[in-house]
């Protein structure tokens, strides 16, 4: 048994009460459990099963459409963070600056949806986007097409469905970081005779930027993993997301070579982590977003 | 016509009335402090004058030139915020010279004038520096450095000095008067605390309901207050209430009601009959013991406290309790014991003869 854990606040504080720390046993023996143990599993397989080596990871290197796959799923994760940055920081901002009630409303159309099941509202978007979805009945009732857009099965339905989910994570954090920046600031700007667009360029982006990293960080990491949605909407002719890849060759009992991607897809998830912890200070900007900045 | 010159300044939130047409005016090189409790609308007139709010009525003009509709950033005002609101992304350097870019100076003449003005607040080397790595009255220096590098035609000090500790402050209060001077700036400063208004202003505007009840410079603010809540505005005081009985040449017998009256020494006028109040501060009070003393006004210690260089004393006396702060040193020991019965005295000119229209109940 592991000696008591000691949290370093608690011995900031005098150390006197040093047994709070063993609150954290039940949290971590589940985690152990649930997850430490079978995330080793997976790990463990893909160098064993069926044989003990590389052999799993030397396949995927080989298989063009493996590679091709962890590529687009890359791809597709970027450009949805992209467009959730983008769309997420004008969101935020509207938020920050609207009326308490507008703002109230604002907030609560980006925070109910991600209370909906995510497979209920990809279904959703399916019947927005579908062939006779109300999109192309709207726009040929319009007479704007003569024949519907082929909307669904697209990349661009993949896209435009991650957005959709993961916009939340995007505008969050930057809205909280925003409602952190004292608007002295920006007055502080415009009296020192910077105009409204110099202003924001100079002092309120600069200050919000945090905010975008986590968000970006949290969209990038989150949309890496995105199963249910390409595979509904996306184009399942054509390439494979890595996490569907997987389960592709989960599904006709490829142990083994679906454990080896689904641990490339790990590793990939944790160098973007180390990365971005390095360069972007990634605790003081989780801090600042969620701990409340000054 | 004044440098700066407001006139009828209004500004209502909804139902009510934060600045009720506020006027004032400041000379060339005056420094003038808006003194008052919370919600008086000081800062709300000190935002005016920046810009970052637009009036209900009435005007700005400063040098000549009407500014009410000009958008802040064209104002060429500098202003020191309570928060001070330094850019935490950038250096001091950087923080100082923004105002010097947003004008299009060349390169050149931004250092040189970023030096300069970092010498002025006694800053030199600090230039690469991030405002978090300074102190409190350093922060509060590259924000006054950064208000006044591109030579506003007025600097504006939001509360600037209240989150610095009681001493920095004090002498903050004489470097931050001091500098204003050499720049000959005019200065408009808001504050809540009258020794800060009293210390470092030419005149101060008293300020309550969003209106100016009295503007004055700081001796006759303190000693010739128009009402009592002038007279409390700046300091302790006593305020006894009552109505004149009868009047001499030297002045009048104020009837304090249960038999109780006071003889006022003044040489203000007022009319037999009349309601006022006086106002006597705490250290102009002397006491002496009883016996020894001519005095009329007799009354008992009911409670001591030691404050350092002063001892404020509660005596009971006219069936009140007054207030009376005895300055202490080595050479003079206050030696009066609780419940000892001692005498009240003060000058002539101590009691403040208050017109009664706005007095403190």
């Amino acid at each position: 048994m592991a000696p008591t854990p000691r949290i370093a606040g608690s011995r900031r504080r005098g150390g006197s009460q040093p047994r709070w720390g063993l609150l954290v046993f039940p949290a971590a023996l589940f985690m152990v459990f649930f997850f430490a143990w079978p995330l080793g599993q997976m790990i463990f397989r893909s160098f064993t099963d069926p044989a003990m080596g590389l052999d799993n990871y030397a396949r995927f290197v080989q298989t063009p459409s493996g590679v091709r796959s962890l590529l687009e799923t890359l791809a597709m994760s970027a450009v949805v963070t992209l467009t959730c940055a983008v769309v997420g920081y004008v969101y935020a901002y509207a938020i920050r600056f609207a009326s308490r009630r507008v703002a109230a409303l604002l907030l609560l159309a980006v925070i109910f949806p991600a209370g909906v099941n995510l497979l209920v509202r990809t279904f959703a978007l399916q019947v927005v986007l579908r062939d006779t979805g109300i999109i192309n009945q709207l726009l040929m009732r319009l007479h704007l097409i003569g024949e519907h857009l082929t909307l669904i099965r697209t990349e661009f339905a993949v896209a435009l469905g991650m957005t959709c989910m993961l916009l939340p994570y995007m505008v969050l954090p930057i809205y909280s970081v925003m409602r952190g920046i004292n608007p002295d600031y920006v007055q502080a700007a415009a009296g020192l005779g910077a105009r409204p667009v110099i202003a924001f360029a100079r002092v309120f982006l600069p200050m919000s930027l945090p905010g975008l990293y986590a968000g970006s960080l949290i969209v990038f990491v989150a949309g890496l993993g995105f199963y249910v949605v390409p595979q509904l909407l996306g184009d399942n002719g054509g390439g494979r997301f890595l996490s569907q890849y997987t389960a592709d060759y989960m599904a006709q009992a490829e142990w083994g070579y679906g454990s080896a991607i689904g641990t490339i897809l790990l590793l990939v998830t944790l160098t973007t982590l180390a990365i971005a912890a390095r360069v972007l200070k990634v605790g003081e900007i989780l801090r600042m977003s969620f701990g409340g900045a000054r | 016509m004044a440098f700066l010159e407001i006139r009828d300044l209004t500004k209502v939130y909804g139902e009510k009335v934060v600045l009720d047409e506020l006027n004032l005016s400041a000379q060339d090189g005056e420094f003038i402090s808006l003194l008052g409790p919370s919600g008086c609308g000081k800062t709300t007139a000190l935002r005016l004058i920046a810009g970052f709010l637009q009036p209900d009525g009435g005007s700005i003009a400063v040098n000549g030139r009407e500014i009410t509709n000009l958008p802040a950033y064209r104002r060429n005002i500098g202003m020191v915020f309570q928060s001070y609101a330094l850019f935490p992304h950038m250096t001091v350097g950087q923080n100082i010279a923004f105002g010097l870019e947003q004008r299009r100076f060349s390169r050149g003449e931004i250092s040189k004038a970023v030096d300069e003005s970092l010498d002025m607040v006694r800053l030199n080397g600090f230039a690469s520096r991030r405002p978090a790595e300074l102190s409190g009255g350093q922060q509060q220096r590259v924000a006054l450095a950064r208000a006044l590098v591109f030579k506003p035609q007025l600097l504006l000090l939001d509360e600037s000095l209240s989150a610095l500790d009681k001493k920095l402050r004090v002498q903050m209060q004489l470097e931050l008067r001091q500098i204003q001077k050499e720049v000959g700036v005019t200065a408009v400063f808001v504050t809540h605390d009258h020794e800060e208004a009293l210390t470092m202003s030419d005149r101060v505007a008293v300020m309550r309901n969003g209106r100016i009840v009295q503007l004055d410079t700081p001796s006759n603010v303190y000693r010739a207050p128009v009402d009592g809540f002038v007279a409390e505005s700046l300091g302790e005081a006593n305020f006894l209430r009552g109505s004149v009985r009868s009047k001499d040449g030297s002045g009048f017998v104020l009837d304090l009601g249960d038999g109780l009256s006071l003889a006022v020494a003044t040489d203000r006028q007022v009319d037999v009959g009349e309601t006022c109040t006086v106002a006597i501060r705490p250290e102009d009070i002397e006491l002496a013991p009883a016996r020894s003393a001519r005095s009329d006004v007799v009354g008992h210690v009911r409670s001591i406290a030691f404050a350092g260089n002063t001892t404020l004393y509660v005596i009971e006396a006219l069936r009140r309790e007054i207030r009376v702060r005895r300055p202490n040193s080595a050479a003079a020991e206050n030696g009066f014991a609780l419940d000892q019965e001692v005498a009240l005295a003060w000058n002539a000119g101590a009691a403040l003869v208050l017109s009664d229209r706005q007095g403190v109940s």
